[in-house]
């Protein structure tokens, strides 16, 4: 859009955000005055900032964009890396919906309601959740009913659940149903048992049932039965309920393919400690500002970076070693690793209404250093891509590229030939090093101590 | 064609169990807090308009979950009370249970 308004941004008539001279700003419209003054004066800003779950911003006087009727024009603080619920663990979208319940709580006190409760609106930022949207708050009446009730319901509750009771598999329907799980489908899909939890049985059966019941019922219709208050008090226990279901939920990382790999590791202590090495060298010398790493597992090597106090996406396609990822890195309050749950042989699409709702992976591409530790073999052979086509999406993704080239002879590549026929003559040293010189320029190639395998550090011909 | 039986039935049993555990469910709760439902769901109200559509069915019910939510929270928490003094450990918690961390 070329008033830089963002594709996203255009649901809530309160106000859009804008991007210029590669700065996100949010425009306050004068529609929302009343609401974002009584955030602002309330101390209900300060309250929820303070406690890192919202946030910060700026009032600036730039130019408004010419669109709306601009009240203020506002600087959040900036957020290093954008990630949506579907590539998120059950850890994270745990996290998430809690802290919405808590900002609704504390919203509440202040007298204001969030009047949505999108799991987009939250940001996993500095290792926690924040809440991103400054202006999803409005002034609580007494008796009104929390209107995002059903969004919370959709966003956060039903794939929890689903996760929980069935597979977490079922994370990724909130990347087909943009406004989160219907609560139909959800009810559907739960077992039996998940009703015997009575919260799970009120917010999800009960509530589906009575979308069902009243599809289409329009409230002029003198039968229909009319919406009733709901006083302050039982708000507070429906979110007292919502809160109790959700923190009742978990889900235990184990059983899939990739969550022990460590424990079966395929490099010998002296050889692993020389990949370390080497990663952190290719590091300093070129001193990204943020680094992805692909196929991480657990973030063992993303940690050289992230400690290093760079901004660090760890990305790994199984969501058991997300889970460890993310759980390790909350429990010693990591604030610059962000593991996200991402299927690089399938990444995340551009997603919504014009496909610019949602952004793909590849348009949010802002790091400066691609990490592919251990990852090749598995794009290569297990998924047939040609390396060249490998070496121009990672040029694509970042400038610089720590790679490592795992030889046939390597016995993790001996496991992906075994059962099929080899039908590649070009996966050698040599083929490699061609496919990609291409596309980047080879800085160091060095042998890894103890196996037959390669780590790379490469720039991009610009 | 024994194989097409045997798949039909399973789900079949699955849901009439789901129904068992839900209507017991409704059976218990409506008969323990139908009296506090009443007396906390009032008479009807036109609400604000909002930009999100809350859907018809949701905004109906949810006085009714609403009081229905926090009785069952009550009765959890009077039962970790209860737990707790005759010496039983309550359930090991998780830490991610607890509200967000607020350091």
């Amino acid at each position: 859009m070329n008033d830089g308004t963002l594709g996203a941004s255009f649901r809530d008539p309160s106000g859009f955000v804008f991007e210029r001279d590669g700065i996100i700003y949010r425009q306050v419209n004068r529609s929302y005055a009343a609401d974002y003054d009584l955030l602002m004066s309330s101390g209900l800003y300060e309250a929820l900032v303070e406690r890192g779950l919202l946030i910060a911003h700026e009032e600036v006087s730039i130019e408004p964009t010419g669109r709306g009727d601009a009240y203020r024009i506002l600087r959040p603080r900036p957020v290093p890396f954008i990630s949506y619920p579907y590539e998120w663990c059950f850890g994270e979208l745990k996290d998430a919906a809690l802290a919405t319940l808590e900002i609704q709580r504390v919203a509440l006190d202040f007298g204001m309601t969030l009047k949505d409760a999108s799991a987009y609106n939250i940001q996993i930022d500095q290792g926690r959740p924040v809440f991103i949207d400054t202006l999803s708050f409005e002034a609580y009446e007494e008796g009104t009913p929390w209107v995002a009730w059903r969004q919370f319901c959709q966003h956060f509750l039903a794939p929890l659940a689903l996760i929980s009771y069935r597979d977490i598999g079922f994370g990724q329907l909130s990347r087909l149903y943009i406004d989160g799980v219907p609560l139909a489908l959800a009810r559907s899909l739960l077992p039996a048992r998940a009703w015997l939890r009575i919260q799970l049985f009120l917010h999800i059966w009960v509530q589906a049932g009575s979308q069902r019941r009243f599809e289409g019922a329009a409230s002029e219709d003198a039968t229909a039965p009319k919406q009733r208050p709901v006083s302050r008090k039982n708000l507070d226990n429906l979110i007292a309920g919502l809160r109790s279901a959700c923190a009742s939920l978990d889900w235990k990382p184990e059983g899939t393919e990739w969550a022990d790999y460590y424990e079966g590791d395929s490099y010998t202590d002296e050889g692993d400690e020389d990949k370390a090495a080497v990663v952190a060298s290719h590091l300093d010398r070129i001193q990204p500002a943020e680094v992805w790493d692909l196929g991480a597992n657990t973030g063992r090597f993303s940690r050289i970076a992230s400690e290093r106090g760079i901004n660090t996406v760890s990305f790994d396609v199984d969501p058991a070693c997300v889970e460890r990822n993310y759980r390790a890195a909350r429990s010693s309050k990591e604030t610059r690793l962000l593991p996200l749950i991402m299927d690089l042989v399938n990444p995340s699409p551009a997603l919504g209404w014009a496909h610019e709702e949602r952004n793909s992976l590849a348009e949010r591409s802002s790091a400066d250093l691609v990490m592919a530790l251990a990852l090749i073999h598995h794009i290569a052979i297990s998924n047939n891509v040609p390396l060249g086509r490998i070496a121009s999406y990672l040029a694509h993704l970042a400038r610089h590229l720590i790679i490592e080239f795992v030889p046939k002879s390597d016995p993790k590549v001996k496991i992906l030939l075994a059962t099929r026929e080899d039908i590649f003559p070009d996966y050698t040293q040599a083929g490699f090093e061609e496919a990609f010189s291409s596309a980047f320029e080879i800085l160091d190639a060095h042998p890894v101590k103890g196996s037959e395998r390669t780590i790379y550090l490469m720039r991009r011909r610009d | 064609m024994k194989n097409t039986t045997q798949n039909l039935a399973k789900p079949r049993t699955r849901s009439r169990r789901a129904r068992i555990a839900a209507w017991s469910g409704v059976g218990l709760l409506a008969a323990a807090l139908a009296p506090a439902a009443a007396l906390a769901v009032g008479e009807p109200i036109e609400i604000r308009v909002a930009y999100l559509d809350p859907g018809t069915g949701s905004l109906i019910i949810q006085a009714v979950v609403a009081v229905l939510a926090g009785a069952a929270v009550a009765i959890t928490s009077y039962w970790q009370k209860i737990k707790t003094f005759f010496g039983r450990n309550s359930r090991n918690s998780d830490p991610s249970d607890t509200a967000p961390r607020d350091e």
